[in-house]
């Protein structure tokens, strides 16, 4: 018995060793706490596909996911979930890093009521009260919907200046009735949390109301990391985007091994999120999987320009590229 | 650093200059090393602003860095007020009623082991968004180190004393007024010492989890836009404050307890 266990432990101990030499440590920053989101990772991590790569992935969830893009590009993360007006705003700020996958084609965030305030489109909203979690990009994209609604400028504002942050317990806010509406939420999840608690809401998609077409989340890294790193980039990104593709053509199947590698996560938000997300990860008949457009970067830089958000000078060109992506294929 | 040169200070005015001197010397050492690495080592900005540029902050926001502290410093004052008048209130009580004690006082020891940053979110909830949430919190956490000091001023009364105040026919409220209360007196002001800086931080932990305003806010607001150079002049307001908050308990402290003011002074000195 003794001997079968110094066996044991010896035969553990050398492919221990063996695939430590082998494989790259690297470590991935979460945007949220994992969700259905982030299906298609943990797909990729339960068939193999980073260890195929030579790649041992750890995944964290900061508590604030706003440090992600200040440890990317500082180089204690190599990789991280995050959001496009984030990377925008650092870059701004110097801070090193570019986006190299779009993870989400398309905006989550939105503006949520409660199905029986009665308020069905940006214009409802005012005099109305909205909470949002105090993030400083929130606000001006509030103001962009309902002036897309047709209201003035003047009264727009009034509303915008009315905003109460309720840090992020966004759900609990609205359904307490301590807020009319929110923003900052994402319609494949507050609004499915929301439902499940007996409250079905109301949802205003951003780009349906004047603001332009963004991704919500991005895969960041460092400029450092793409110059010095690149092979190890491009084995991470190809690892990454097998599982968003298989996780897409069956959305399900991702979640279940989400809640087994996660058994916090909610089944009852993230299968029904997972079904709407699996079109946003990777679109039916468009580009493979974290595809990003000139136009959408260009876009959404103008318009954080027009609301004060960046300087003029900031460039969305090295901001992001496809060349990952498409080394992945 | 110079052990003879410490020795060779004479009278008490010079060693009193010092006290202000060394700690003066050790700031301006660290702030000018730190300013030297972020140049030498071209730090950029976002990790780590240089204490000039900081200082640059303070002065260029210096009217949006007032706003926020008016809303800070009203949490601060408000909560730590509660706290003190409560925390007084029920210190008293305990140390006046053995069942009393019994009763509460296990709680009060419990109470400051929930983490208060998972109540602060709730609290939002329960009673809005406004100043009431923070001063809760700073209350919560301001409470405590008051009552257990005062407890423990007041049982530390000398038996000696109470006996032979008894002997002489004393009631038992003026037992408390002339004995139990003066000598807890010390205690008081150790408890509120701490709690005071303590209530600095309960407010930023309040304004943290959802805020309009105030200096925790500030800094929320400053982290997702990189604005680092804001972040630590917020902060660097919130030290000043603290530090002056304490500055003022002391001070109070030396007027309403010269005797213990002196008595401290002359064993300081003759450690020296």
């Amino acid at each position: 018995m003794r001997r079968r266990i110094a066996a044991l432990a010896m035969l553990v101990l050398v492919s221990v060793s063996a695939t430590a030499c082998a494989q790259d440590e690297v470590t991935l920053a979460l945007d949220w706490f994992p969700n259905a989101n982030h299906a298609g990772l943990y797909l990729a991590m339960e068939r193999g596909y980073f260890t195929d790569e030579g790649i041992a992935l750890k995944v964290y969830t900061p508590d604030d996911p706003a440090t992600i893009l200040a440890t990317v590009g500082a180089n204690q993360d190599e990789f991280g979930f995050e959001y496009q007006v984030g990377v925008l705003l650092a870059r701004a700020q110097e801070v090193p890093v570019v986006s190299i996958a779009g993870i989400v084609q398309h905006p989550l965030n939105s503006v949520m009521a409660l199905e029986e305030s009665g308020i069905t489109r940006p214009r409802d909203l005012v005099g109305r009260t909205v909470g949002y979690p105090g993030i400083a990009t929130d606000p001006p994209l509030l103001r962009t919907m309902l002036e897309g609604d047709g209201v003035p400028p003047e009264e727009a504002q009034a509303v915008v200046d009315g905003m109460i942050n309720v840090g992020y317990d966004l759900v609990p806010a609205l359904i307490s009735r301590r807020v009319d509406a929110i923003v900052g939420g994402y319609w494949t999840h507050e609004s499915i949390s929301a439902q499940n608690q007996g409250f079905p809401l109301v949802v205003m998609r951003m780009e349906e109301w004047g603001v332009p077409d963004f991704y919500e989340l991005v895969l960041v890294t460092s400029e450092r990391m793409q110059q010095t790193q690149s092979a190890l980039v491009r084995r991470f990104v190809r690892a990454l985007a097998r599982g968003y593709e298989e996780a897409a053509a069956d959305p399900q199947a991702a979640v279940d091994v989400l809640l087994r590698r996660v058994p916090e996560a909610d089944p009852n938000i993230d299968r029904p999120g997972a079904t709407l997300l699996a079109p946003l990860w990777v679109e039916e008949d468009g580009p493979p999987f974290g595809w990003q457009t000139a136009e959408k970067w260009v876009r959404m830089t103008d318009w954080m320009k027009v609301n004060g958000l960046l300087p003029e000078e900031v460039d969305p060109g090295p901001a992001f590229n496809n060349r990952f992506v498409e080394a992945a294929q | 650093m110079n052990g003879g040169w410490r020795l060779s200070l004479p009278s008490l005015s010079v060693s009193r200059a010092a006290g202000w001197l060394w700690p003066a010397l050790v700031v301006a050492g660290v702030f000018a090393a730190w300013e030297g690495a972020v140049s030498i080592f071209e730090v950029p900005a976002w990790k780590l602003p240089a204490p000039l540029a900081i200082g640059a902050e303070l002065v260029e926001s210096r009217g949006l860095l007032l706003r926020h502290t008016w809303t800070t410093l009203q949490e601060v004052l408000v909560g730590f007020g509660i706290a003190l008048g409560a925390g007084v209130t029920l210190a008293g009580l305990i140390a006046y009623s053995r069942t009393l004690e019994r009763a509460v006082y296990p709680f009060v020891i419990a109470s400051q082991t929930i983490p208060i940053i998972v109540i602060a979110p709730l609290l939002l909830i329960w009673v809005g968004y406004g100043l009431t949430p923070k001063v809760i919190v700073v209350a919560l956490i301001a409470f405590f180190p008051i009552v257990v000091n005062t407890v423990d001023g007041l049982r530390s009364v000398d038996p000696d004393m109470v006996n032979m105040m008894r002997s002489m026919g004393a009631s038992r409220r003026q037992l408390f007024w002339k004995v139990q209360a003066p000598t807890s007196l010390p205690f008081l002001f150790s408890g509120t010492k701490v709690a005071v800086t303590l209530s600095v931080i309960g407010a930023v932990v309040g304004e943290w989890v959802g805020a309009n305003s105030g200096l925790g806010y500030l800094t929320r607001l400053s982290v997702p836009l990189f604005l680092t150079e804001r972040s630590f002049a917020a902060v660097a307001v919130l030290s000043a404050m603290g530090v002056g908050l304490f500055l003022t308990v002391a001070a109070l402290e030396r007027v309403m307890l010269p005797w213990h003011h002196t008595a401290a002074r002359a064993r300081s000195l003759s450690r020296e």
